[in-house]
């Protein structure tokens, strides 16, 4: 049975099982994070954002433009979180806001639009010379032994960086009166409006932070997939399912749901039985584990059943 | 300290208000009765600046408020604590007063003044770090009033602080209240159903029907009137 395997079984080889779960947890944070700027948004305005990805490959494409003209990494770096901190305040305060208090449908057509409007302004400036372009990580590709397995630098920095962006969220929203608004602001905006906290503001911050963590993701995937207009559309699939899948006003279950994902491919794709099906299955066989967990659990892991007072 | 003078407002096509005025002293508990449906939320929605009149002025304290946003009439020192008590269930006891203090930046201040209410609704520092949605009704409102009390308000707006509550429970909650006005000097502008409750609490009284103020009096005297007695007294 095991000779089917295209992989030696995990007990016959630990370290390409280790390496594939920390490289799974990699790609998998940098799905998590998409998924957290997901949920930022549904939480606080009930808006599914399918521009996120787009938004974030906008800002990659910035940096990259930045870099070419000379531009110190470090620099580019804090101008790309900035820009796309202020591209999601920009979106919220021109093209969301008047559609908040209209029916669902017209908000996720706002949003479809911008994704298709925010990919050809790319194509049109940045589709001119050669494609992909290279995007390099400031933590390099040199491998390095993590105990059992071999893992890139890059891999470790994603780790790292992605640890770093969840921790200020957490302090954020836990420990800060702003923190406090927001989250008021997205339980019951009425009573927070009685509190005098400033509704608007808020709504306006949530897409901000999700705008700049998600240029944190898509600078983190660029030195991976090289980048293209489409290429955050990938992890915008992935990062859906893993918010979907962890709950879609859950944070912590975004986290969960996006490491889950991309541990989940990762296994797939290096353990798929070979004569049955391919490592290309792996996406549908992730997705496939989603859904059943989903008719059990339709709320997701962590989110909180919809309950409706009369 | 609160006048209201001939406001009109409406929930889309509908008219609700038809020129409502009403005039609360300060210092003083001034209640409006009336049906289902007469307008009396709205007058509150009015005053707190969730819903634009669309003639009529409203003033607190000579100053023009009916333009200015929530946010802007919390801070001039009007706190409304609506109806359904509005908590938010998830968060705890602690983060809600903490989000009556919202517009307050003195640590120092809140901290002293969550001691304080605690002395007046001690159930809140027991359940202090429980979700407001696992309170039972009484302590929930209890909650409702301490959170509306934590942005140090010189007028409390309550809508129907009763609803839902037992007898006993609901008398806890008035004399809680009349402890608040008496001791603390915070005028009460108070929506209540239980017309009976009210007139006892309350110094003056409106009668509010579709709209309209149709009695105004003293509590007294509208314990002792003919129709009120009948509509809302039940005797």
């Amino acid at each position: 049975m095991i000779e089917v395997f295209l992989a030696p079984a995990p007990w016959n080889d630990p370290e390409l099982f280790g390496e594939q779960v920390i490289s799974g947890l990699a790609t998998g944070s940098i799905y998590a994070l998409v998924a957290l700027a997901i949920v930022l948004i549904y939480r606080s305005t009930d808006v599914i954002n399918f521009a996120q990805g787009e938004m974030a490959m906008l800002v990659t494409f910035s940096m990259w433009s930045l870099l070419l003209a000379g531009f110190p990494a470090w620099t580019v770096i804090f101008i790309g979180i900035a820009l796309g901190f202020a591209l999601g305040a920009f979106v919220e305060r021109t093209i969301i806001r008047p559609v908040e208090d209209k029916p669902p449908l017209n908000v996720v057509v706002v949003t479809l639009g911008l994704f298709v409007f925010l990919n050809s302004i790319a194509t049109w400036i940045w589709a001119q010379g050669e494609l992909p372009k290279v995007f390099s990580t400031p933590f390099g590709f040199t491998s390095v032994d993590v105990s059992l397995a071999r893992v890139t630098t890059h891999s470790i920095g994603i780790l790292v960086v992605a640890l770093i962006v969840m921790a200020v969220l957490y302090l954020l929203f836990n420990h800060t009166k702003l923190g406090l608004g927001m989250r008021a602001t997205a339980h019951n905006p009425g009573a927070s409006r009685l509190m005098g906290v400033n509704v608007g503001r808020m709504l306006m911050l949530g897409w901000a932070l999700a705008g700049a963590v998600g240029a944190v993701a898509g600078m983190l995937v660029a030195p991976i997939t090289f980048l293209f207009p489409g290429f955050m559309l990938a992890v915008l699939l992935y990062a859906f399912a893993a918010a979907v899948f962890g709950g879609l006003d859950s944070p912590p279950g975004a986290i969960v749901g996006g490491l889950f994902v991309g541990v989940a491919e990762n296994l797939f794709g290096t353990y798929t039985p070979g004569d049955i099906f391919g490592p290309e299955m792996k996406l549908p066989l992730t997705l496939l584990v989603l859904v059943i967990v989903l008719m059990f659990r339709p709320q997701g892991l962590f989110g909180r059943v919809q309950t409706r007072r009369v | 300290m609160l006048k209201i003078e001939g406001i009109e407002a409406s929930y889309g096509p509908v008219k609700a208000l038809h020129g409502v005025t009403i005039e609360v002293p300060e210092g003083s508990v001034v209640t409006l009765l009336g049906p289902n449906g007469a307008g009396k939320t709205t007058i509150l929605r009015v005053v707190s600046g969730l819903l634009r009149p669309s003639a009529g002025r409203v003033e607190f304290d000579g100053r023009r408020i009916d333009r200015r946003s929530t946010e802007a009439i919390v801070r001039m020192g009007i706190s409304h604590v609506p109806e359904g008590r509005q908590l938010f269930d998830e968060m705890t006891v602690h983060e809600n007063l903490m989000l009556g203090a919202y517009t307050r930046n003195d640590r120092d201040g809140i901290k002293a003044d969550i001691k304080r209410l605690n002395g007046y609704f001690p159930i809140l520092e027991e359940r202090r770090e429980q979700p407001a949605g696992s309170l039972s009704g009484g302590e929930q409102q209890q909650l409702a009033v301490a959170r509306g009390l934590m942005s140090r308000p010189r007028l409390l707006l309550l809508d129907e602080p009763s609803l839902g509550l037992a007898p006993l429970v609901s008398r806890e909650i008035f004399r809680i209240l009349r402890q608040v006005n008496r001791e603390e000097g915070i005028t009460i502008f108070l929506v209540e159903q239980d017309a009976t409750s009210a007139l006892s609490f309350a110094d003056y009284g409106y009668v509010v029907e579709t709209g309209r103020v149709v009695i105004e009096a003293t509590s007294d005297k509208l314990k002792e009137d003919e129709n009120v007695r009948r509509a809302y007294l039940g005797y």
